[in-house]
């Protein structure tokens, strides 16, 4: 072996060892195919059954409260005059906002060169995906008559009418539409190999299945070539389709004139906000999954400790937002901006406004400490802490800023009926049915990615040098 | 089967591998093909593969897209049937940058997809012959085409045996 082979050897070695490693060293690469192809090749057990039969009964009780939406009308939930925009609004922020850790995992930490996302971003995807799908049915249902809802695509018509492009709603359209197919083909490119994978370890007509969902991916390197090459294009193109999504959505409120929704901070309040609760959402899926399929050697408690590390990041910057948000009330001078900010922690929506401070920006300030961050069980509690209290978030923006109006006759409290609460345990039926029937079927993590930060094949290729 | 067409020598070393496949190129060998399992940076290199075409065109799409985008949106409010909103002007440009940003992601996003298709020749349903199952798993496979000219098939297959590969095939 000559000296030059042996010197580039040893020096990729010193480069990796200088990082600790992300995966337990004696980890192979045969053994990241089979821990990962284990539970879409097993039977699932007991727990994925009752976790399955659970969510498709909630998503069942969703489908019957739009069946009565549709027969009976919107006046089912808790709309009155003021409040136009109720619980429906809120989901649809609520879930897209969930789908934005998905995307930065993939995306941004991607170009950031963050080689932990490769344990986490297949499932965080998912997530994204199953998200988005919830959050496009909300608007749909809430327009009130969703036989009607492709009225807001802009093609040639007998009404001879076109949208108006000026309108956040149709940009809203664009958004999540964009965003959602954007994803999809994103996260299915990533598959692709994996599922080739699955394919050349199963038989019968599994096989025949997975050979048709793999395209015929050989993993030629005139493939991966090409491979490589898209995959980082799609970096580049979500990298900002993540944040114009999140800004598109405050675009809804913040280019209205209500009090309380008309300010420029929104844009980056609300992605800040989406990456948090997208955070807030992968640990919990993360930490459960990892002890249910036994992959606690992929995502490490150091990978759980760095997605903690954001959710604290992207939770203070939304108690800036809130902070900012309060400073500026003042500073406008305009007596109904002020009213509302004065309201909203003290008036008959204090308890929404103290839930999502409290969930938001105190409860994780416990991510300071290492020793919470490493207790799977404490790191459970606060992510459940913080999909509560970005929905609330969502909550009080859109209840308090519309339920005291300009005119004071007009006022009227908010109350979401149980049709409201229905249809949203519905949401979460159906984002955990998709959920758990990808857990199933597809490879949980990327296979082929987690093979690129294995340091099993340097450590085993200098031990080799060293022998020669 | 036909006649061999291909030697095929499977290593388990990445290393071993991407060397292999650096000194193949080296001595003139033309038609080779490389299975891995994973991405192995410097392999394009090793083989001499061109970048890939794929980022062209999506940059290219990305462009197109957005200008069709904001035509559209410019089209239809200020020319093929202008409607007061608000009192701004038909052609209110800046309100239009969300969808012109937005077209130009999504078109670019479907060409960048169909171009992975098209340039790794997969498709849905396309049918492969696996050379092994490991191959999509911990192993990596070299193909040095038979028909080179001047090399004799035992030549190869010491050159490849020499490189480090576990086991000689032909396909």
């Amino acid at each position: 072996m000559s000296t030059d082979r042996r010197d580039s050897a040893i020096a990729v070695h010193d480069e990796l060892s200088a990082e600790p490693a992300l995966i337990p060293e004696h980890i192979e690469l045969r053994d990241v195919t089979r821990d990962v192809a284990r539970p879409v090749e097993a039977r699932p057990g007991p727990l994925w059954y009752l976790a399955f039969g659970l969510s498709a009964a909630a998503l069942g009780l969703g489908i019957w409260v739009v069946y009565n939406m549709f027969s009976r009308g919107l006046g089912l939930f808790g709309y009155n005059h003021p409040v136009m925009w109720g619980t429906l609004i809120t989901n649809f922020v609520f879930w897209v906002g969930i789908g934005h850790a998905g995307t930065l995992i993939s995306a941004i930490l991607f170009l950031l060169r963050q080689r932990w996302r490769t344990s986490i971003n297949r499932t965080a995807e998912a997530m994204t995906i199953f998200a988005v799908i919830c959050a496009a049915l909300f608007p749909i249902l809430h327009i009130g008559r969703p036989w009607l809802a492709f009225w807001l695509i802009p093609y040639p018509n007998e009404r001879l009418l076109w949208v108006n492009f000026r309108s956040p709603l149709v940009w809203d359209v664009f958004a999540v539409s964009t965003y959602f197919l954007t994803s999809l083909m994103f996260w299915y490119q990533g598959l692709i190999p994996d599922l080739a994978t699955i394919r050349d370890r199963a038989s019968g007509w599994k096989k025949k299945i997975y050979g048709i969902l793999s395209f015929g991916w050989q993993g030629t390197a005139r493939q991966w070539n090409h491979y490589e090459r898209a995959y980082a294009q799609f970096a580049w193109i979500a990298t900002p389709l993540v944040l114009s999504v999140h800004s598109i959505v405050s675009f809804d409120f913040a280019v209205s004139l209500i009090p309380g929704w008309h300010t420029t901070i929104f844009p980056p309040y609300f992605v800040a906000g989406a990456i948090f609760s997208g955070f807030g959402m992968v640990l919990s899926l993360m930490v459960i999954m990892r002890k249910v399929f036994r992959l606690e050697e992929y995502v490490t408690l150091r990978h759980v400790d760095l997605m903690c590390k954001v959710t604290l990041a992207t939770s203070m910057m939304v108690g800036f937002a809130y902070t900012t948000e309060f400073f500026m009330a003042w500073w406008s001078e305009d007596p109904f901006e002020r009213f509302i900010f004065a309201n909203r922690p003290t008036g008959e929506y204090a308890w929404a406004f103290w839930t999502m401070v409290i969930c938001n920006v105190v409860i994780p300030q416990l991510f300071w400490f290492r020793r919470i961050r490493y207790n799977m069980l404490a790191v459970f509690i606060i992510s459940i802490f913080v999909n509560i209290g970005m929905w609330f978030e969502r909550y009080n923006i859109i209840i308090t800023s519309l339920y005291k109006d300009f005119v004071p006759s007009n006022w009227m409290y908010f109350t979401p009926t149980i049709w409201d609460i229905a249809l949203l345990i519905g949401s979460f039926g159906l984002f955990f049915t998709l959920f758990f029937l990808f857990a199933k079927f597809f490879p949980t993590i990327a296979i082929a990615e987690v093979k690129t930060v294995l340091k099993y094949p340097y450590r085993k290729t200098v031990e080799q040098v060293e022998r020669v | 089967m036909g006649q061999a067409k291909y030697v095929v020598g499977l290593f388990a070393d990445p290393h071993r591998f991407e060397h292999a496949c650096s000194a193949a190129t080296e001595r003139g060998w033309r038609g080779l093909e490389a299975y891995l399992p994973y991405p192995l940076h410097g392999i394009e290199r090793a083989l001499r593969l061109r970048r890939s075409w794929v980022t062209a065109a999506t940059k290219t799409a990305l462009l197109v897209g957005a200008s069709l985008g904001m035509t559209y949106a410019i089209w239809t409010s200020a020319v093929d049937y202008p409607v007061n909103i608000g009192g701004k002007p038909f052609n209110s440009w800046p309100a239009f940058v969300p969808v012109l940003f937005e077209s130009g992601v999504i078109i670019g996003a479907f060409t960048n997809f169909f171009s992975l298709l098209y340039s790794c020749r997969i498709w849905p349903g396309r049918r492969v012959r696996v050379i092994d199952p490991r191959l999509t798993d911990d192993r990596f496979a070299l193909l040095v085409p038979l028909a080179q000219k001047g090399v004799r098939q035992e030549e190869i297959e010491a050159f490849l045996r020499e490189q480090g590969a576990e086991d000689i095939r032909y396909e």
